[in-house]
């Protein structure tokens, strides 16, 4: 069984944009300017728009740099005159909230429920998309109407459960329920891997190939945009995940970094420089997956006919 | 879209000759295996746990020891107005939900329409303009905490800079409530903007140069063709933004913590300080039922309100 896989990914990338709503299709241009303004009153509005956007995240970058006194002075420069890591350092070695600590529970908990969510919601969304079995529509319909259940509905029993079941300040509730109850990511992938052309599956069945072979060697390396984006959707929403750390998480030490945040600031709310430090960490990642997955968002935008 | 497609996935197959898997027990047991793991998690997870929250919220519990039974004596003492927090609390979401959602989506037109003219560098305009809106919500709030300083922000050094003295934003309850609905307009503007960007593309280009042959002007194209097709994507933004401004919450805890006095002190505010500070599990289960249906009614008078102004084609 040879699957000739540029061949298939062609075809998909001729497939896929009748998937989202618009007339991007056949790659017609847009006449229209679609502004209302002038391009040079256009640019100005957008140096204006985007000062105000990262302005204050550049601000707290520069402070994180800046000597206490100069953080909170009221002549305010951007650039930290005497520069200084001072504010990384206190916040690293303060002994009471370990932020580095925070930081690897934050990235551990991220990384597994990534990982297990694409398997869980992939493998799902096979099943919805490509078998046929007894209860597959009532079990579809479940998991639409679940969509609709506000979250607080659930938080008060689940955390009962927990501290019944001794799970109550461990990690389980932050990686397990993320990673088994995702009906987003499952409804995602499906959609995609319905566009992907049965035939590749009816080769391989013919050539003796099972379902979890097709799903591991055809279906996964075809869906690999829609997987990433998953990817990024989930590290953005477990990342910056404020809730459930705080309701499940009591000791210090398994704090995730958006819990140590609110905690470093309650305790210190008058020290800004490590504060804004701490702030600037917490960030990091996620303006780097950002920028990574730029491609993604710019594609999905594209794929609506903007340019 | 997703219903039409699981209908016509078994036509599909059926056409194929592929029916003999359906209803054959191994077929079956194969496609639990791969759905298995996302059906049973949603079951645990998300469904049964509904119910426990209506039971215990008709009871008198601390979660640790076994719940007393007291029928409605939860809602009573919401509707009742001996919890003069509920109402404070709901009042103040709803001054949230009436402040944030119009002017956001307002905010987010007028970005979408900025940001969809075809110019050099627009991608870049567009994610910096999204960067905020990725950010962790404690970040956000952190750093607006501190644009808002009396002392030390930046706010009012600027209005220094013009010989005015700022306001304490943070120590006055109206004031800290709009300093608490900007940094969300500004946290959210870029979702909003993506959003409106993707329904500018519905508007058909050919109502548009009709439009221009007419004399139509520029404002009177975007009031008269390009605003009644963005009405259905701007009511889905109402409802999403309406149902997540009942549930604001990290931003509150961490530029106010409620206050000062209970000026921006929120429903789930409330609710989670009843179940985890005080340990009123029983009580806080009837707020969360409580809010369920506030959240349904809502959206169903916006439903309904939908019908006068939102133009399907």
């Amino acid at each position: 069984m040879t699957i000739d896989e540029t061949l298939a990914r062609e075809q998909i990338e001729q497939r896929r944009p009748t998937m989202p709503e618009g007339d991007a299709g056949g790659g017609r241009r847009r006449h229209r300017s679609g502004g209302i303004l002038a391009p040079t009153a256009v640019y100005v509005a957008c140096v204006l728009v985007a000062i105000v956007a990262i302005g204050p995240f550049l601000w707290m970058l520069s402070s994180s740099f800046k000597e206490p006194g100069d953080v909170i002075s009221l002549t305010p420069r951007l650039l930290p005159h005497p520069f200084t890591g001072e504010n990384y350092a206190y916040l690293i070695n303060n002994g009471v909230l370990p932020f580095l600590r925070f930081l690897g529970n934050s990235a551990y908990i991220t990384v597994l429920v990534i990982l297990g969510r694409l398997c869980v919601c992939a493998l799902g969304a096979y099943g919805f998309a490509r078998l046929q079995f007894r209860g597959r529509d009532a079990a579809f319909g479940l998991l639409l109407a679940s969509l609709m259940i506000p979250d607080m509905l659930m938080v008060l029993p689940l955390y009962s459960a927990y501290v019944e079941t001794g799970l109550i300040n461990t990690h389980f509730p932050l990686i397990i329920p993320p990673i088994v109850a995702n009906t987003f990511g499952t409804f995602l992938l499906r959609q995609f891997f319905l566009t992907i052309p049965r035939e590749y599956d009816e080769a391989a069945l013919v050539d003796g190939a099972s379902h979890f072979r097709i799903f591991v060697s055809i279906i996964l390396p075809l869906s690999k945009p829609a997987l990433a984006t998953l990817a990024v959707l989930t590290f953005v929403n477990v990342w910056n995940d404020f809730f459930g750390p705080l309701v499940y998480l009591s000791d210090v030490d398994k704090f995730t970094v958006p819990v140590g945040l609110a905690f470093f600031q309650t305790q210190d709310s008058t020290q800004y420089g490590p504060l804004m430090a701490g702030a600037t960490l917490a960030i990091i990642p996620t303006v780097l997956v950002f920028v990574f997955a730029q491609k993604y968002f710019t594609r999905g935008i594209s794929m609506t006919g903007i340019k | 879209m997703t219903t039409e497609q699981a209908i016509q996935v078994p036509a599909d197959k059926a056409a194929r000759g592929q029916v003999r898997h359906h209803g054959s027990g191994r077929g079956n047991l194969r496609g639990w295996m791969f759905v298995g793991p996302v059906v049973l998690g949603t079951l645990a997870f998300n469904v049964i746990p509904v119910a426990p929250t209506l039971v215990t919220s008709f009871t008198d519990w601390d979660g640790l020891s076994a719940p007393k039974f007291t029928g409605l004596a939860n809602y009573e003492q919401m509707f009742s107005g001996s919890d003069p927090l509920f109402g404070r609390s709901l009042i103040n979401t709803l001054i949230y939900t009436v402040g944030y959602v119009p002017v956001g989506i307002v905010i987010g037109i007028a970005l979408a329409l900025l940001v969809n003219n075809r110019l050099r560098g627009m991608a870049v305009i567009r994610a910096l303009i999204f960067l905020p809106y990725v950010t962790s919500l404690v970040a956000v709030g952190v750093v607006s905490r501190w644009v808002f300083s009396d002392q030390y922000g930046i706010i009012n050094a600027i209005l220094a800079a013009f010989g005015i003295t700022g306001p304490h934003w943070l120590g006055e309850p109206a004031s800290a409530m709009a300093a608490v609905i900007v940094t969300a307009i500004w946290a959210n503007m870029g979702f909003n903007m993506i959003i409106i960007l993707a329904g500018l593309q519905g508007v058909p280009e050919s109502l548009i140069e009709a439009a221009t042959l007419d004399g139509a002007g520029r404002l009177s194209r975007f009031v008269h063709v390009t605003l009644p097709f963005l009405t259905p994507t701007i009511f889905m933004l109402s409802i999403l933004q309406t149902i997540g401004s009942f549930q604001v919450f990290a931003l509150i805890l961490v530029m106010t913590g409620g206050g000062p006095g209970d000026g921006t002190y929120v429903y789930i505010y409330h609710l989670w300080y009843q179940a985890f500070t005080l340990r009123k599990m029983g009580y806080a289960s009837a707020l969360a039922v409580a809010l369920f249906a506030i959240l349904l009614a809502v959206t169903w008078i916006q439903n309904r309100l939908s019908k006068r102004w939102v133009f399907y084609q």
